[in-house]
């Protein structure tokens, strides 16, 4: 009998050890799960936490980029690294901000896509597809829409505007047919044109704009005399400028400032590209001749343009009131389409919103990944 | 006499102790299997959480459009990339019915599926409550009913998950229920 009690004694307490054994290895599984998730959610925060605060950083420096692995030693409790860099999605161009959290080994990342946000505008000076100073001709096969496109040049309705405005005289010849939209009306390209989306000898307020500044709307916009141009020489966003338009790279981007001596003609153009484009010169007859080549979506301010033979996504702003050439606009299968999109597209590639608002981001954030 | 006594008493307190031995190892089978069960119980609660999590967190992602086509209490119907792959995939969260869980002697677990576009559904865990509740921008809850309306569910930026875990079989007449509540705010919602 005591053999039997010790033995099953000896027995109990073997079974106890092991199941205890088992108990605390299953205690300690829950206890490490709780951990786990612990550890989860804090990688979690110090990636997204780390992201935010470089959307911040890129919100004070636009330009500020971190093409490297930069790594952050110590941010709550853990570490981090991160990269910013420039990215291009369907032509457009981003900024990538991508941050890793390292919690006790538990990593986590957020992958950000954001934007400096856009301040693009429709200037006042776009009255109409064309705004002139001058007398203006159209010929050949040239199209004139002031109906609203997007900037794909596929139609909306109802939201354009004219097709000619001129504070001279407007004459339609050959078949160019000249389109717009008055009053929420829209009229497809026609020749004659309806004389409700063709306005000539117009007044101008204050009288017509005699700067590339002053058309985008002057100090009030933030367009002091010179803006443009030193926009251009500073190669922001892409700009460019030139005095020889053989230079040029593309597609052309931002501000694309040709400044021509005194009757310079920018012959057998390429206008490939978008934002805003300035032909001009202090004697306003820098010429813009035989657009040729590409298609531009944004909004072409030049002293002179004639002979459009390609397309023009966006709106057209002749500032001479003495232009060469009878200003014959185009003469041959040109096109130009209205677009509210393309304009405030090409003219929010250079300005930008900054500050605006307590505890706003002061980027657009696209996409966040985590 | 000395000698029937002396093992009359020894069988009494051998007794005694295989009594004790017994009691002892059927209670610590039972706590065994509690916190066994328990633990496997909060793995359920994890697993459903991290899944969800996970997908929620992505609602919207680079989706144009309609993003939440579905604002149920029990189930919600989102589009995002959540996979990053460049194609939008739309992921359908929905509880299954608690009768179709017939191997089991708890009344309420029910399984909760998750799937992803035309795809055969998949088991996210077995749980016996998932709640949804939805708030607008300025945290006020939106009603369910009006969720029906597209431009309702448009408003939404943050969801209120709720899962609530219990074992299959009881252990003492106990399901030993395990909870987990997050408020999510899709990034990508807002």
């Amino acid at each position: 009998m005591g053999k039997a009690v010790l033995i099953f004694v000896l027995g109990s307490i073997a079974l106890f050890s092991i199941v205890n054994i088992n108990m605390n290895q299953t205690v300690g599984t829950t206890a490490q799960n709780s951990i786990d998730r612990f550890k989860e959610t804090s990688a979690r925060n110090i990636a997204n936490s780390v992201a935010s605060m470089l959307v911040s950083q890129v919100g004070d420096s636009n330009t500020y980029r971190a093409t490297t692995t930069q790594n952050i030693s110590s941010v709550l409790g853990g570490s981090a690294n991160y990269r910013v860099i420039d990215t291009t999605i369907s032509s457009k161009p981003y900024i990538k901000i991508t941050s890793t959290g390292n919690y006790l080994g538990t990593v986590k990342t957020a992958i950000l896509i954001i934007q400096v946000p856009s301040g693009g505008y429709i200037p006042t000076t776009v009255k109409a597809a064309i705004s002139t100073n001058n007398e203006v001709e159209t010929k050949g096969n040239l199209i004139v829409d002031g109906r609203d496109h997007d900037t794909n040049g596929n139609l909306i309705a109802g939201q354009g505007t004219l097709g000619i405005w001129s504070t001279e005289e407007i004459e339609q010849e050959g078949n160019s047919k000249i389109g717009g939209t008055f009053s929420g009306t829209d009229y497809a390209p026609s020749k004659p044109a309806n004389s409700n989306i063709v306005k000539e000898e117009q007044p101008y307020a204050g009288g017509y704009p005699n700067t590339p500044d002053s058309v985008m709307g002057g100090r009030a916009k933030d367009f002091p005399a010179g803006t443009l141009k030193s926009l251009a020489q500073s190669g922001a966003y892409g700009s460019q400028y030139t005095t020889n338009p053989s230079f040029l790279t593309y597609p052309l981007k931002g501000v694309t400032y040709v400044e021509l001596p005194s009757g310079g003609i920018w012959n057998s153009s390429n206008i490939e590209g978008t934002g805003i484009l300035v032909i001009h010169n202090n004697t306003l007859n820098a010429v813009i001749k035989n657009e040729n080549l590409g298609t531009f979506k944004g909004i072409i301010i030049a002293d002179d343009i004639i002979h459009l033979h390609t397309t023009v996504i966006g709106a057209i702003i002749s500032i001479t009131p003495s232009p060469s050439s009878g200003n014959t606009i185009g003469n041959g299968n040109g096109q130009v389409l209205f677009s509210r999109q393309a304009i405030t597209d090409g003219v929010g590639e250079v300005v930008k919103k900054i500050n605006y608002g307590f505890a706003k981001y002061r980027m657009n954030v696209n996409t966040w990944f985590e | 006499m000395g000698q029937l006594l002396e093992l009359l008493g020894a069988s009494i307190i051998g007794g005694f102790i295989m009594l004790i031995g017994l009691a002892l190892n059927m209670q610590i089978s039972d706590s065994s299997r509690e916190i066994f069960q328990s633990t496997y119980n909060q793995r359920s609660a994890i697993t459903a959480s991290q899944v969800i999590e996970y997908d929620l967190y992505k609602a919207g992602y680079a989706a144009t459009g309609e993003k939440i086509t579905q604002a149920d209490s029990n189930a919600v119907k989102f589009r995002s990339d959540f996979d990053n792959n460049g194609t939008i995939d739309t992921i359908y969260y929905y509880t299954g019915a608690a009768s179709a869980m017939t191997s089991t002697s708890n009344p309420n677990d029910r399984q909760l599926f998750r799937k992803i576009n035309n795809q055969s559904a998949n088991l996210v865990s077995i749980i016996t409550r998932f709640n949804i509740v939805y708030y607008d921008s300025i945290g006020n809850q939106l009603n369910y009913s009006s969720l029906s309306s597209s431009v309702q569910r448009a408003k939404i930026r943050g969801m209120r998950t709720y899962v609530k875990t219990e074992l299959p079989d009881a252990i003492n007449n106990l399901y030993n229920p395990m909870e987990w509540r997050e408020i999510i705010r899709p990034k990508n919602l807002l």
